[in-house]
């Protein structure tokens, strides 16, 4: 049998590239959020060195994560409307997002504050309750993702776990790469046990993502009609396969996985690097597959 | 301020139109870029269509056939079109005649995607706005503007126009009393008798007419043959028809008005009675795909299937018959069914079915000829031959098969309009030599490329010529003069319905938009140097001081007011005598311009009598086409939501389908290489000429045949440059995609062509 | 040329009082009165003459490349049992609309008394949220407006006491309009006699736009053949209209 489209109409997609950077920008923050509390907050005490430099680039990242945002408004003026408190709306993970995201920027500053005048006490409640709003400001972009069920490539119940992972994962990598810069201008250099750690969780992630994927790939296989086209137009996606997987997630991995890899900074530097590219892509497929497979 | 929304642009264009040489391009200070017309939604609601919003009835022009329309005017631009639901086309069901008006309103009507996007028609911003003169050779694109009256007296005195050498002017011919022609292309009955009237005054003038109209008379000329003379073309009744054959024909795609059409069929095979149909068509239009029966015959070679079909009636059902002739017998002598059947390419058990099928239905079967078969070289005698299916089994228009035209009675009405010496002027296909050329209403170009070189542009056979136009057309292009026309919403004139129109009645075209001061009946369209047709002719005529027409003396025709005052009573006249419960009054008329025409149900059909006088078709066979084996054979179509050329670049209907795209079958593509929507070289077989578009590949088409659709591929109506003044006006590209399926197939049914990848 | 444009419409009539009426006085206003607005689309009748889609444009004014109606037009089979698909597309107006779930802002909302998805222009954000979670396509945003935008059943002209533009147009009597909760409408007549499908049921959203006889266009919402290959590539990739930048580009 053969078959032709006579006619029918293109829709073009309603996002531009702001969206999955500002996706990008709000996991890197929760990222290297948590990774600052790990001292503050846990008490790992291998982690203090990091604990102020996370905390100011996770604020950094959270200025210009909304600002991606509103960019990519198409009436960005009216920002303001999703604070009303009257058109608030009780199903729609947008409407909580920019509550969070104007709570945790506020908290994240105060924790930022505390942190630098020592007081460790209020430092470590403060993260506490700081943490959780991290968790869900990224998470809440996955929900936004996973509830949408016209998208089978959106609509898992992986994805807010995902996003979380992958935010993690680049937030570590950042920070390996920012504690590399730190390290050639500070005159007391981290210790070796710092990357070290680094390093495994980074592993660790780096798995659990590898693992999301195949996950996503054999229930997309055997899904419906929607499902198996969402993965058929994936793995005709350069990005997503070579992009995500390959360069972003594999061959990091294989850095990492050599033997002595955390000594030698080169490639810890470069692994950290293609994490940083590879988890940008994951949002960048994330959001444009989703796109381009046909709803109609 | 190149971006404007569409209502912006329509009422800058309506308040500033006088400004402007291109409605478009001058407006906004700004000359080379063509305005951004960003067809779209303004800020403000769309509740704007409800307040302070007027109905107004008239009817549409974008295709033969002439349904009733409602504009939806605001602060002086139309803003929406609709059907009319007075209209028995538009109406579902049609609204009573005596319905009020404010009753109305909250009815709508149905109108197709052509007559919906008619807007954009009258809103083109490549619309010249005033009289071009050529200033470089013809077809240069180069122009100057000039007055009206200064065309005028050019035209009618003629001398050294352009440096060229001495033209004749109107004023010489007249008295030389030779040598003018009037190219009318699909002019409604209104504007008809004006145009006879004017060519009265000019002896032995000729009206000459272009592919289309000839397309009509050949129709009409075959239905005549079988029918008897005065019967006129004929269509399927669609309503009562129970078993249709439509032969190289698409109601469901151009029928003529679709609107009704599609609403009849969809009737009849959804609610029901059930009509069965068959559909004979190379290609799967969609009035095949929505038939009972494809039948994928061998382009041209239709007469086989048709002789198939009466020497089966003539054999199996010879008893049953209505309708026997000598002359029949004679014409099927020489081979078998099944022989004929082979060389139309199809079973021969189909030409028997579709015969038993014919004859248990009886008065109420029909088998109907489209262009797919008026097209042909022979096309007249195979649509002969098919109306003769009909004649045989007892069907004749009125007794449910087919129906006639219903507008006998506007014969009196005519009379009183139009001077007995060009009463019955017989339209002659346009090409022959004259002293000067006038044009309206007509593209000859667009549909026969070659008479650009073998007429228009020759000065030896067209000395002078003048086009009277709303755009620049492929044609207009090549002409000395052109005199900017108004649009069909611009305009008076009465129109009468296609033979599928079953309710009997006329339409009336009234001008919806512009200024109209009631004192002197003067009308001021929406680009105040435009006018309409009739005014140009009465400048004209004014100029030769054609008695009758001078606009100065108390008896002469002022404007196109004046005129069409003098032509809606006798029609309203005619009516009443022709049965039709009309008011022949003041207010009588005045509700039958409000309403857009007048149509009942209460006056029956008349039936139309058959006379016996029977003229065979003369036809064999058609031998075997003796065609290099690697060529296809290549037709046109028509598409439901486009039409050529006169509506044809309007954007809704170019963003559905901006280009068209050469149909091949799926087993010819592969053969070839050819993959869906890759570019593809269409060549002669000569192997000179070929032209390029991509392929669209699917199996609804006979394998070795390919089709294009036709509309698109314009070189002009505004996709090329041209040269107002000295300024150059850019051009809007998108306007010209795809390719002129009459560079290809000519304008004699399907012809033979080459394709190749890339 | 101040004259010209003195009478600002309607220069037909003999008195002026003659003048065509005003639309819409005569349809009675059905605001505030509960209804529930709902659609058949009869894809027996329905050729696929795009008649509604300029309607729907003309009434609405959609920009070009964007469309709050399409028509989809399929054609499958092998030579000669071939058959061309249509499928009339626009906004279903879901009972249980994912659209306005995911507006952080409330702009577009199922109105309570009819059942309308419609969307409050001046509240959008432009976030576009809505447009990727519609599952049919049906939203977009509007580049005039600079909001999203969709079809909303012509909310201007049904609470006039009008019918949608498109279901005027429509010339295959293809599109039926009415109130799904009164049993004597012409609606829900159809409903009760004809067996009708809609479009992905599965996902919940318990559209209120009916087909008759869609299946067969539907299936090729992505599948084409038994033997998927690459069609759903070339399908996507086969689309003969070009989108919204051709039209602001090419001018
Ligand atoms: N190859 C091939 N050729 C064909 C055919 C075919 O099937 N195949 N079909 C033939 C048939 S049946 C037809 S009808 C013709 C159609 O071809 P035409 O008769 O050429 O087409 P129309 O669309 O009627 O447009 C005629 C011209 O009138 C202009 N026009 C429209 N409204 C107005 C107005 O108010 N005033 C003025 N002055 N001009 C106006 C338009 O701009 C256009 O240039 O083509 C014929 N040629
Ligand atoms: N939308 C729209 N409607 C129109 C028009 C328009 O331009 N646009 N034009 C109007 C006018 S002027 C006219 S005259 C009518 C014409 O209306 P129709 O007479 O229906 O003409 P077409 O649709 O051009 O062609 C009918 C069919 O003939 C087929 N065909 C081509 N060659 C052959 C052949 O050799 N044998 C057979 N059996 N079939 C063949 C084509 O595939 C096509 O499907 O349409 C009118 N309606
Ligand atoms: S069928 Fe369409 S284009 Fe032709 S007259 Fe009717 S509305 Fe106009
Ligand atoms: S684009 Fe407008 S309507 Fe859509 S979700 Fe965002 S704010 Fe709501
Ligand atoms: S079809 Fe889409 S836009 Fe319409 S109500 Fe449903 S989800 Fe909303
Ligand atoms: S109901 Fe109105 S907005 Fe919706 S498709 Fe029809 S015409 Fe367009
Ligand atoms: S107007 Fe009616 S018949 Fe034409 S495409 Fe739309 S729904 Fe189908
Ligand atoms: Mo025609």
């Amino acid at each position: 049998m053969d078959a032709t489209v006579l006619y029918n109409v293109p829709h073009e997609i309603p996002w531009k590239i702001y969206i999955p950077f500002y996706f990008y920008f709000t996991g890197l923050s929760a990222g290297s959020f948590i990774l600052s509390t790990l001292s503050t907050v846990f008490g790992i005490k291998r982690f203090k060195p990091m604990a102020l430099p996370a905390a100011i680039i996770s604020f950094a990242l959270l200025l210009l994560a909304p600002a991606c945002l509103i960019l990519d408004l198409h009436q960005p003026t009216r920002f303001w409307h999703t604070l009303v408190p009257e058109y608030f709306n009780n199903t729609s993970a947008l409407s909580y997002g920019s509550w969070l995201l104007t709570a945790y920027p506020i908290a994240n500053l105060v924790y930022i504050y505390f942190i630098f005048v020592k007081y460790d006490r209020i430092t470590k409640i403060l993260g506490t309750i700081t943490v959780p709003l991290a968790i869900f400001v990224h998470a809440y972009t996955g929900f936004a993702f996973a509830l949408v069920r016209a998208r089978a490539w959106w609509h898992s119940a992986l994805m807010p776990g995902y996003f979380l992972t992958s935010a993690l994962l680049s937030g570590i990598a950042l920070l390996v790469v920012v504690a590399m810069i730190m390290d050639r201008y500070r005159r007391e250099k981290l210790e070796l046990d710092l990357y070290r750690s680094l390093r495994l969780m980074m592993i660790g992630i780096l798995l659990t993502d590898l693992f999301w994927n195949a996950s996503f790939w054999l229930t997309l296989l055997v899904s419906n009609a929607d499902g198996y086209a969402s993965i058929r137009f994936a793995l005709h996606e350069p990005l997503y396969i070579w992009g995500e997987l390959v360069a972003g997630m594999l061959i990091p991995l294989a850095i990492l996985l050599m033997p002595r890899a955390g000594e030698r900074k080169g490639w810890l530097c470069l692994a950290s690097i293609l994490i940083i590219c590879g988890v940008f892509l994951m949002r960048y497929s994330v959001v444009f597959i989703g796109f381009d497979i046909p709803l109609s | 301020m190149t971006q404007v929304t569409r209502r912006e642009f329509i009422r800058l264009a309506t308040l500033m139109g006088g400004v402007s040489l291109f409605a478009g391009c001058h407006l906004f200070g700004e000359e080379q870029p063509v305005p951004k017309y960003i067809d779209g939604a303004p800020g403000v609601d769309p509740l704007e269509t409800l307040q302070g919003v007027k109905n107004i009835y008239t009817v549409c022009a974008l295709c033969p056939g002439n349904c009733g329309i409602c504009c939806r005017v605001a602060e002086g631009a139309v803003v929406k079109i609709g059907g009319n639901p007075y209209h028995p086309v538009s109406g579902h069901p049609m609204l009573p005649f005596e319905t009020p008006l404010d009753k109305a309103a909250a009815v709508g009507g149905a109108v197709c995607a052509v007559g919906g996007s008619g807007i954009q028609t009258v809103y083109d911003p490549f619309r010249p706005a005033r009289p071009l003169k050529r200033v470089g050779p013809r077809g240069s694109g180069k122009w100057k503007a000039v007055g009206w009256d200064q065309a005028f007296s050019e035209i009618v005195n003629g001398g050294d126009l352009f440096g060229e050498g001495n033209v004749e002017g109107l004023k010489t011919i007249r008295k030389s009393g030779n040598g003018l022609q009037f190219l009318v292309g699909r002019a409604d009955w209104g504007a008809l008798t004006f145009v006879k009237r004017f060519l009265s005054a000019f002896p032995n003038a000729v009206m000459a007419r272009d592919a289309g109209i000839l397309m009509e008379e050949k129709a009409r000329a075959a239905a005549e043959a079988v029918f008897g003379t005065g019967i006129g073309a004929v269509d399927a009744d669609y309503g009562n028809v129970r078993f249709l054959v439509s032969f190289g024909d698409a109601p469901l795609d151009s029928g003529v008005p679709l609107v009704s059409i599609a609403r009849r069929i969809a009737d009849a095979r959804v609610k029901g009675p059930y009509m069965h149909w068959v559909v004979v068509d190379p290609r799967l239009s969609t009035s095949a795909s929505k038939s009972d029966l494809w039948v994928p015959v061998i382009p041209g070679e239709d007469v086989n299937l048709v002789l198939a079909i009466i020497k089966a009636l003539l054999t199996d059902h010879r008893n049953e018959l209505k309708f026997k002739d000598e002359a029949l017998d004679k014409l099927v002598a020489d081979r078998s069914t099944a022989d004929y059947a082979k060389a139309a390419g199809i079973g021969p058990d189909i030409p028997v079915k579709l015969a038993r099928r014919f004859v248990a239905e009886g008065p109420r079967a029909a088998a109907v000829p489209g262009r797919g078969i008026l097209a042909q070289p022979n096309g007249l005698e195979v649509a002969m031959a098919i109306l003769t299916i009909n004649r045989m089994v007892g069907s004749v228009p009125g007794s449910g098969g087919l129906t006639a035209r219903s507008d006998a009675y506007l014969k009196s009405a005519e009379e009183k309009l139009v001077p007995a010496s060009v009463r019955d002027l017989k339209p002659t296909a346009f090409g022959s030599p004259t002293k000067a050329l006038l044009l309206w209403e007509s593209d000859p170009v667009y549909d026969n490329p070659a008479s650009a070189d073998a007429y228009f542009k020759d000065r030896s056979k067209v000395p002078l010529f003048a086009a009277i136009s709303t755009g620049i057309t492929e044609t207009a292009a090549l002409a000395d003069y052109i005199l900017p026309d108004t649009t069909y919403l611009e305009r008076w004139d009465v129109c009468v319905s296609p033979p599928s129109v079953t309710t009997p009645g006329v339409g009336v075209r009234v001008p919806v938009i512009g200024g109209f001061e009631s004192k002197t009946g003067r009308y001021f369209p929406i680009l105040p140097e435009t006018r309409p047709m009739e005014e140009v002719l009465i400048g004209l005529s004014a100029a030769v001081k054609i008695p009758g027409f001078d606009p100065k003396a108390k008896e002469g025709i002022k404007n196109a007011w004046d005129y069409y005052k003098q032509v809606f009573p006798p029609v309203i006249q005619a009516m009443k005598a022709g049965g039709f419960p009309v008011e022949v009054s003041k207010k009588g008329m005045a509700e039958f311009m409000q309403r857009g025409g007048f149509f009942t149900k209460e006056r029956p059909t008349a039936r139309a009598a058959v006379s016996s006088p029977y003229t065979a078709p003369e036809l064999k066979a058609a031998p075997g086409q003796s065609a290099p084996k690697d060529s296809l054979l290549l037709l046109t179509y028509t598409l439901p939501f486009h039409r050529s050329p006169t509506s044809g670049v309007n954007s809704w209907l170019l963003e559905i389908l901006p280009e068209n795209r050469l149909l091949i079958n799926t087993a010819d593509a592969r053969k070839l290489g050819i993959k869906q929507g890759e570019t593809v070289t269409v060549e002669m077989p000569d192997g000179k000429t070929g032209y390029k578009c991509k392929a669209q590949v699917a199996p609804g088409i006979r394998p070795g045949v390919v089709a294009l659709a036709r509309g698109f591929g314009y070189r002009q109506l505004g996709a090329s440059l041209q040269e107002i003044d000295k300024k150059s006006l850019a051009a809007d590209k998108p306007r010209g995609a795809g390719v002129n399926a009459a560079d290809l197939a000519g304008t004699s049914g399907p012809s033979r062509v080459r394709v190749k990848r890339g | 040329m101040e004259e010209t444009f003195k009478s600002k419409s309607g220069i037909v009539y003999l008195k002026p009082e003659d003048a065509g009426p005003k639309a819409g006085v005569a349809g009675e206003s059905t605001k505030g009165m509960p209804k529930r607005w709902g659609m058949v689309v009869d894809q027996r009748r329905c050729i696929g003459c795009h008649s509604c889609t300029v309607a729907c444009k003309s009434e609405n004014n959609v920009p070009l490349g964007y469309w709050r109606s399409w028509v989809k037009g399929l054609q499958r089979g092998s030579f000669p049992d071939v058959g061309n698909f249509y499928l009339r597309r626009l906004c279903n107006q879901c009972d249980v609309p994912p659209c306005t779930q995911v507006c952080p802002v409330q702009a577009t909302v199922r109105r309570p008394e009819d059942g309308v998805v419609v969307m409050y222009y001046g509240k959008c954000i432009g976030c576009g949220m809505c447009i990727s979670a519609c599952p049919y396509d049906a939203r977009f945003f509007n580049p005039i407006r600079s909001t999203a935008d969709k079809c909303d059943f012509c909310v201007t002209r049904i609470d006039n006491g009008l019918k949608p533009a498109c279901v005027e147009a429509c010339l295959s009597g293809a599109l039926v309009f009415g109130d799904l909760d009164d049993p004597s409408s012409e609606v829900s007549i159809k409903l009760a006699e004809v067996a009708t499908t809609v479009i992905k049921p599965e996902l919940g959203t318990r559209p209120k736009v009916y087909y008759i006889a869609a299946d067969r266009s539907l299936k090729g919402r992505i599948i084409f053949s038994d033997d998927f290959q690459e069609e759903i590539l070339d399908y996507h990739k086969s689309i003969p209209s070009p989108d919204a930048s051709y039209w602001k580009k090419g001018r």
